[in-house]
């Protein structure tokens, strides 16, 4: 992994597409900002990995299990 | 095309049913080409099988239907890389999980598939600072059953 220093109002540029700058340091909080292609999703971490968690449990899905019941729930309403 | 499928076996689907995620799921970044698969009898439960890996299937549920107060609020960017620009080019679904063999299914409220349903283009997009959890429970039938009563689903909390 490449660690880089950067000041506030420095920045770095990956891909020529996408520009990261420091914006603000502040005791523990660094404020960055992200300049990138509206196509390319931008996410904070810990929030990305509890979505890959909870699509990977819903993907878990036992073939042999009778959802059909499951979908005849909205039926029933 | 013929596509297979562990869940359903050969199926028949046309090129113009497959909806293009161009960044894949969270989790699952190669998949990039879904196809819905509507086998039950109410609409706002249906498959979501991935045409290039037979053996994964979500289950998609209408989250207007499951909670009349969700209100999603899809980013600007998100709506922009859907090419989105009115209200009524968007499908808004929610990942449903099954825990524990069906005791407990769960609904994902924080990250809602959008689909721009003219493109077919879609996209799984975290909504920030949302008030929803990401295992909104649909059904408890331990709960009720403890109760006496007879085991029953309920869509409803």
């Amino acid at each position: 992994m490449l660690a880089l220093t950067r000041k506030a109002g420095q920045s770095i540029i990956i891909g020529e597409i996408i520009e990261v700058t420091v914006v603000e340091v502040s005791g523990e909080h660094v404020k960055l900002a992200v300049k990138a292609p509206r196509e390319v999703p931008i996410h904070r971490k810990e929030i990305y990995e509890q979505i890959q968690a909870e699509n990977r449990a819903a993907a878990s899905l036992p073939v042999e299990m009778n959802v059909q019941e499951l979908l005849d729930l909205d039926k029933k309403k | 095309m013929i596509l297979k499928t562990l869940r359903f076996g050969e199926i028949e689907i046309a090129e113009e049913q497959i909806i293009h995620f161009a960044w894949g799921l969270p989790g699952f970044p190669e998949q990039r080409r879904f196809v819905p698969i509507h086998s039950g009898s109410g609409d706002s439960l249906f498959f979501l099988q991935a045409v290039d890996l037979p053996d994964l299937t979500f289950i998609l549920a209408d989250p207007f239907h499951l909670n009349g107060n969700y209100v999603a609020d899809i980013p600007e960017e998100d709506l922009e890389a859907l090419q989105i620009k009115m209200p009524e080019e968007a499908a808004v679904y929610v990942i449903l999980t099954v825990r524990q063999g069906g005791q407990e299914i769960t609904a994902n409220l924080v990250a809602p598939l959008v689909i721009n349903t003219a493109k077919k283009m879609g996209r799984q997009v975290i909504l920030f600072n949302s008030p929803y959890s990401a295992r909104f429970p649909l059904m408890a039938r331990q709960e009720n059953a403890a109760k006496g009563g007879k085991a029953h689903a309920g869509l409803n909390p």
